[in-house]
């Protein structure tokens, strides 16, 4: 089977990249097997659990959901970038403060679309954090409450 | 000599040292390991429930970049020993004998399907995504055999068989309890009520799926093995004895894990054929399960289906609970499901003195995936069913059903107290923890503001559950596996402490848990202190993380080698200092005599003496380090109520959870913080089966709940894990009642909120919507099902 690959130019965490993929592959795969982001977990391969959620030019996507190729020119964070020289981001700070993690496996997802999310809304009610700022994302481990609390400690530190 | 208190000891809410890993993005679990070498495994799957097979692979073997398709007579032909069959970890119950042979599940099937996504082959290639396409040129023919999906039509006159050895279906049968005692209190009761249960089977759903990586190394015969399993240990032992392989040349290893809720236990089918391939080839090789292939074949838990009943005296006295229940085996009996059954007994009488009680189980198999251990197990379907009926029969009495409960509860002067079901629990004072929830609630009033909110025609409804656990699985002996906990702890000489783990760590905090023991014990800081789990290559033995028990087995464990060695080095101490051993004091971190204690040493002083083997006592070794199997005495019984407040609205049958309070009760905590997030990450794990939870198989045995869904999208099949959105705020409220035999008082806990809060949200919707005279609901509740009850057909 002979797919013709297309060229496409990314910049993932501040680094250019070229690479030459089948149309068929996704954002997902391109990040995590050729450019070693392993941070990126795949729950679900169907856009619903958000645990592969980046940052394509400041909007949080499900790189699940993205071709590769629909990538080309974007450029895409990851929550491997957040910190500035190990020192966490005040989101990343307020999710170990509250223990708004436990196995991590949703975590670097849910902290690229909260840090989207307070963007738009710098303060949230809990009600708007639960229905809005974590509708893309599924945590099966903390029950959500820590995480609430996370963002809404994060958010007071942004004001 | 006392233990040491430190800072970050026990009971100290330290944030958790496993969290700046993951913030940064650096977790590794299995398909994040770099592989340079590695072949890639997709399974052959059964896309049939029941049939006779065979399997042309003759198109997949030419793919290029395909280098081995297995077939099962490829398996069973291959100079590699076919794997053995699985085994149980112990008889359904006492008296019960081991069910036939023949229903110990094999690894793949070899000429007949019994389940959908039954392993029946395998392909190898040279990425995932050549083993995917080369799938799909793989021709099965089906010969079907008309399936039986649900434990009533298995157990049907004209049902198939599954297994020809056993005709009826039926794997074993069973009851545990004085069932003519307790036929003779239900005869002397003033009131009784009688309650169904569908079998409601639930997916763990952790949300990393499945993975396993095989390496094999030709010259030593090593058999590398990195997985997604809860207790590698045990998992390293079934795959030696499964492949044939010495177990001293097998090493398992599990990375960063992403959940696990009972599901992540012994290998399963595809793990152990990972192992043989690696051997067969003498190669790495990998196999990642997609989303669906973990949900179709990972274990679903509960199963349970059945009557239960309860007898209450003229004067509110529980008189029995009687029960007698389908259990939905799925197609083979898993290694732990057997069990199940005679955990579930132990508890049936939850929190209350109940004279007499009988629990018969009857475990079935069916053409579906295998159900086993799920958080919760078989605690959750008998105390929801105890705790609803405890409400509907104080219902039916013209009682309030707190009162009931408080009228019931064993008191703290019966323990240890030894439960109809065959259980001692070791300790508790419910009365004083149930208090504090109804003060939170002002229960009183609430009961006031229901009847005039029913006025204006609003409904609100109240829900209690009681609920307590198996914890802390031991003694060993109990079943037919090892149950002690496993700590090592080895002392650097710079004071510096490794503490070596026979538990898994997978999201419960165990780095942070198990190193407050260790610097509680020892007085050391916890930043001193580094906690090894998840391999057999660095931690000597252990017996892995279920049922509840690391705080208090492996945390036992760990206190006892770390006592050990407080001892130890309170000999070098006095040799030191010139006095006897039993005039030592040792207090946060420094040795001192008694009497004259400005001649204190440092545990780090001692640590590296003991490691020099200078200027120690002449009997003594040097080296500072001990290990420790634990053998506890008994399981651990925490417990507490879950109170739930819902407003649901007649005209649509929504609802919404307006308060949530959980009062618990695990004996001393060692970190309050993972206590309250092990409760609100089983309560949203029990809100969902309560709520939304189901996993379905169509009439013909295809599994219809495999990818995950957003049920507000309104989707047929899939399965709804709750979101963000679905969960109220939650009010937890302690209280702190010691195990008495567990070294420091701790019980586990982190299956409470799946056993509670099913019962409490079931019971607080029907509290809601009782003046329409509904029949009882069936969980999932969902908004079409309250308006359903609320407008069935015959009533005005």
């Amino acid at each position: 089977m002979t797919v013709e690959k297309e060229e496409v130019t990314v910049t993932v965490n501040g680094e250019s990249h070229v690479v030459s993929v089948e149309p068929r592959e996704l954002l997902s795969q391109t990040l995590r097997e050729r450019m070693g982001c392993t941070e990126i977990n795949i729950g679900c391969e169907s856009a619903i659990c958000g645990a592969c959620t980046v940052q394509s030019d400041g909007k949080s996507v499900k790189s699940c959901t993205r071709f590769t190729v629909q990538a080309d020119g974007a450029d895409i964070r990851t929550v491997s970038d957040l910190a500035d020289e190990g020192t966490l981001t005040d989101i990343q700070q307020a999710f170990t403060d509250e223990h708004a993690l436990q196995c991590g496996y949703c975590t670097p997802g849910i902290v690229m679309a909260v840090d989207e999310y307070l963007d738009h809304n710098t303060d949230p009610s809990r009600e708007e954090i639960r229905n809005e700022a974590l509708q893309g994302n599924l945590c099966r481990c903390t029950g959500y409450e820590n995480i609430v609390d996370a963002v809404e400690t994060a958010a007071e530190k942004l004001d | 000599m006392t233990p040491n208190h430190s800072d970050s000891g026990i009971g100290s809410s330290v944030s958790r040292k496993e969290d700046r890993k993951v913030l940064l993005g650096g977790s590794k679990g299995v398909d994040d390991i770099p592989l340079s070498d590695a072949l890639h495994i997709q399974f052959i799957r059964s896309e049939k429930a029941h049939a006779t097979f065979t399997v042309d692979a003759t198109d997949a073997r030419d793919v290029s970049g395909v280098v081995a398709v297995y077939t099962p007579d490829d398996i069973k032909q291959s100079e590699t020993t076919t794997p053995n069959p699985f085994t149980l970890f112990s008889a359904p119950m006492e008296g019960v004998p081991y069910p036939d042979d023949s229903l110990r599940q094999r690894s793949f099937a070899e000429d007949k399907v019994h389940y959908h996504g039954e392993i029946i082959g395998m392909v190898v290639a040279e990425t995932q995504r050549i083993a995917r396409d080369a799938l799909d040129e793989i021709t099965i023919e089906y010969d079907i055999i008309g399936p039986v999906v649900t434990p009533q039509e298995a157990t049907a006159d004209d049902a198939a068989a599954i297994h020809e050895s056993v005709p009826d279906n039926v794997a074993f049968e069973g009851g545990q309890g004085d069932r003519d005692l307790t036929d003779e209190q239900f005869e002397n009761a003033a009131y009784t009520v009688e309650l169904e249960k569908d079998a409601q089977r639930v997916s763990p759903t952790p949300l990393e799926p499945r993975a396993a990586i095989g390496q094999y190394d030709e010259a030593t015969e090593h058999l590398d093995i990195i997985a997604t399993t809860q207790i590698p240990h045990a998992y390293r032992r079934l795959l030696a004895q499964m492949l044939e392989h010495p177990e001293n040349k097998i090493d398992v290893t599990v990375p960063d894990m992403g959940g696990g809720f009972g599901a992540r236990q012994h290998p399963y089918p595809a793990d152990v054929l990972v192992g043989w391939c690696a051997v067969d080839l003498e190669r790495t090789v990998k196999w990642r399960s997609t989303r669906t292939e973990n949900q179709l074949v990972e274990n679903d838990g509960r199963g349970y289906e059945g009557t239960w009943e309860i007898a209450l005296s003229e004067q509110g006295d529980i008189l029995a609970v009687r029960a007698d229940i389908r259990y939905d085996l799925g197609a083979w009996i898993a290694r732990g499901a057997a069990s199940l059954a005679e955990a579930g007994n132990l508890l049936m009488t939850g929190l209350y003195d109940i004279p007499a009680a009988y629990s018969h189980v009857t475990g079935i198999v069916t053409n579906t995936a295998r159900i086993d251990a799920y958080r919760g197990v078989s605690a959750t379907p008998m105390l929801m069913m105890l705790e609803r009926l405890v409400s509907k029969v104080a219902k039916k009495a013209g009682m309030d059903p707190a009162a009931v409960r408080k009228r019931n509860f064993v008191d703290p002067d019966q323990f240890p107290y030894q439960t109809a079901g065959g259980a001692k629990y070791d300790s508790g004072d419910y009365e004083r923890n149930f208090d504090i929830g109804l003060d939170e609630l002002d229960y009183s009033s609430l009961r006031e503001r229901q009847e005039q909110l029913r006025e204006e025609g609003r409904y609100i409804g109240i829900g209690i559950s009681c609920w307590t656990e198996v914890a802390g699985l031991g003694p060993c002996g109990h079943i037919d596996v090892a149950t002690w906990g496993y700590g090592g702890v080895q002392v650097h000489p710079t004071g510096e402490v490794t503490v070596y783990a026979g538990s898994s760590n997978h999201g419960q905090g165990h780095e942070t848990s198990l190193g407050q023991v260790a610097s509680h014990e020892l007085g050391v800081p916890l930043d001193s202190v580094t906690v090894v789990e998840n391999s057999t290559k660095e931690v000597t033995e252990g017996v892995g993380t279920y049922a509840s028990r690391t705080a208090a087995l492996t945390g036992g464990a760990v206190a006892k080698s770390c006592r050990k060695i407080v001892q130890k080095g309170g000999k070098v101490a006095a040799h030191e200092t010139g006095v006897t051993p039993d005039v030592i004091e040792f207090d946060d971190g420094t040795y001192y005599p008694i009497d004259s204690p400005e001649d204190a040493v440092t545990f780090s002083e001692v640590a590296r003496q003991v490691h020099m083997g200078a200027d120690i006592p002449e009997e003594m070794e040097p080296g500072l380090e001990e290990q420790t199997y634990y053998d506890p005495e008994n399981c651990t019984w925490p417990f507490g109520t879950h109170m739930v407040v819902v407003e649901v609205d007649p005209d649509t049958g929504e609802y919404d959870i307006d308060q949530y309070v959980a009062t618990e009760d695990c004996g001393v905590q060692i970190n309050p913080t993972i206590v309250e997030g092990q409760i609100v990450g089983g309560i949203a794990q029990g809100l969902g089966q309560a709520l939304y939870e189901e996993v379905e198989y169509a009439d013909d045995g295809t599994h219809l709940s495999a990818p995950l869904r957003d049920e507000t999208l309104g989707s047929n099949g899939g399965y709804t894990v709750p979101k963000a959105e679905h969960m109220p705020d939650i009010t937890i409220k302690s209280t702190t009642t010691p195990s008495p035999h567990t070294p420091h008082g701790a019980k586990g806990m982190g299956e409470s909120g799946t056993v509670a809060a099913p019962g409490a949200i079931v019971n607080a919707i029907e509290d809601a919507i009782e003046p329409f005279d509904i029949d009882p609901m069936t969980p999932p509740i969902t908004p079409e099902k309250v308006w359903m009850a609320i407008n069935r057909e015959g009533k005005e």
